[in-house]
């Protein structure tokens, strides 16, 4: 019986607006963390027996999810097989984030965060382990092996929280031997954060105009047309 | 079909998603807010909102959101009456419902310290008794292992601590009070007034009901009374008692989400 309803279709429609409510708070429950979620987890803690409806029901989700909350859910395919969605935060709305009041180590990160994705930016999208660490060095927010007081532990929030969260990506440069590594904007950067803020951000701190930085500013409206082609 | 009714706007948006991640706001910083993101949206037309804007676009939002089993209430805290705005579950409460963060050991802590705040005689109990409870708990949690889980329960706004006490916060008070009046039923007191649970309030020396201390104040000022609204007892204490908690105007009680 479970699996002859499972089929698209069989829901009824009081049943197919409970499933998407559940599957809206599920994935709001998880809005804190900002880890990917497992498409398989949420067959297995919401949907169940439903399973075969998932792409139904999580379309439902997106579009109630974008109406109600103003949210975007985003597919990332990691590869095939594994799907994870991402809540992300509306470009628009990111002024509201001085209204939310974090815990302190929020906060903190979050400042490390925008430091690390305006210098990749300014540095043409990719940035090396060598390069990271001693532009971090010279702010004094790290020193070797020592955790700092304010940002804690820095490196290990760069290549672990950062990369799970999809703010970074941290990959291997490819045929280099001994193995080096390197910085990109993550997935969620890339839909969260403006580049235009962050070039202000960055003139502001050198005293210059936005234009003056000429590549830069050119990405800055290449995306944002890109972004409201993408929307249209 | 739009899911939202055509009044449902970005402002409306912003405030509920602010809101959700509070969890637990002041009214008036609510109403900050709520300001700020109005001259956002209408730049050119940037006029003063008024209480009334705010509460209109909360009821909006919790006819939108009532689908999810979710509300925005207003509350007034019990010791300071100072008025909140909660984004509570109203079925399945955040921290013991299907979704919770918590672990099953972290749960029963929580809950037995529930049953120590809601049994004790003035609505708090102890650090130290709550240290002490890690004896009852299974696993091998020590004193510290519970200190941090306190804080930890006090950063997600269920706990608060004070001077070597722990408190129920105003949103545990709101989002558990289904739970804590069937679980504990024969401890709780409901305040005669507002018919709503009460943790720490005016407890009447002849028949130890307890009251509200917002809601004590409204009965005996109002009328220039000073006798229990439950046993009708003298009690010459009581406006003493009530004198320093902010008294509202009847305008703030009028809305649908009012609650306490
Ligand atoms: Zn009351
Ligand atoms: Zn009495």
């Amino acid at each position: 019986m479970a699996s002859k309803s499972a089929q698209e279709g069989h829901l009824s429609s009081q049943e197919e607006e409970n499933l998407i409510n559940d599957t809206v708070r599920y994935i709001l429950s998880h809005d804190n963390t900002k880890y990917a979620i497992k498409r398989q987890d949420i067959v297995k803690d919401v949907l169940k027996t439903y399973g075969g409806s998932s792409k139904y029901i999580i379309d439902g989700a997106t579009r109630v999810l974008k109406e109600i909350f103003g949210m975007k859910l985003v597919a990332v395919e990691q590869n095939s097989n594994v799907k994870h969605y991402m809540l992300i935060n509306n470009e628009k709305f990111s002024t509201d984030a001085r209204y939310m009041k974090w815990p302190k180590e929020v906060e903190s990160q979050q400042v490390l965060l925008m430091l690390t994705l305006s210098l990749i930016f300014m540095k043409g999208g990719v940035e090396s382990e060598e390069d990271m660490l001693s532009f971090l060095s010279n702010l004094g927010i790290m020193s070797k092996n020592r955790s700092h007081e304010y940002f804690g532990d820095v490196w290990k929030l760069l290549t672990g929280e950062f990369v799970r969260q999809m703010y970074l990506e941290h990959v291997r440069i490819p045929e280099l031997d001994p193995p080096k590594f390197e910085f990109r904007w993550g997935r969620r950067a890339e839909e969260e954060v403006s580049r235009r803020s962050l070039l202000e951000f960055v003139s502001l701190v050198y005293g210059t105009d936005p234009k003056n930085w000429t590549t830069q500013y050119q990405e800055v409206l290449q995306t944002e047309k890109n972004k409201r082609e993408k929307e249209m | 079909m739009s899911l939202v009714p055509l009044d449902y706007v970005d402002t409306h948006r912003r405030f509920l998603q602010i809101l959700m991640r509070r969890r637990m706001i002041l009214y008036d910083e609510a109403f900050d807010v709520f300001c700020k993101i109005q001259q956002s949206v209408n730049e050119e037309n940037a006029a003063n909102s008024h209480h009334r804007e705010m509460e209109q676009a909360v009821s909006l939002i919790n006819r939108v959101i009532k689908r999810f089993n979710m509300e925005i209430q207003c509350a007034q805290d019990e010791i300071t009456s100072e008025k909140c705005y909660l984004f509570i579950s109203t079925v399945e409460n955040n921290i013991t419902g299907k979704y919770t963060k918590y672990s099953a050991v972290e749960l029963e802590f929580f809950k037995k310290v529930l049953f120590e705040i809601v049994s004790s005689e003035n609505g708090h109990v102890s650090s130290t008794v709550c240290l002490n409870l890690n004896s009852s708990l299974p696993g091998n949690m020590t004193k510290s292992d519970i200190e941090a889980l306190i804080e930890k329960f006090c950063e997600d706004l269920w706990l608060s601590q004070k001077n070597g006490k722990v408190y129920l916060s105003l949103l545990s008070i709101v989002e558990l009070e289904p739970l804590l009046t069937t679980a504990y039923e024969d401890s709780v007191n409901i305040c005669c007034l507002c018919k709503h649970l009460v943790i720490q309030g005016y407890r009447c020396d002849k028949c130890f009901a307890l009251l509200h201390l917002h809601c004590a104040r409204l009965y005996t000022e109002g009328a220039n009374r000073n006798t229990c609204p439950a046993c009708s007892a003298d009690q010459p204490n009581i406006l003493a008692a009530v004198e320093n908690t902010s008294l509202h105007t009847e305008d703030d009680f009028s809305t649908p989400t009012s609650h306490g």
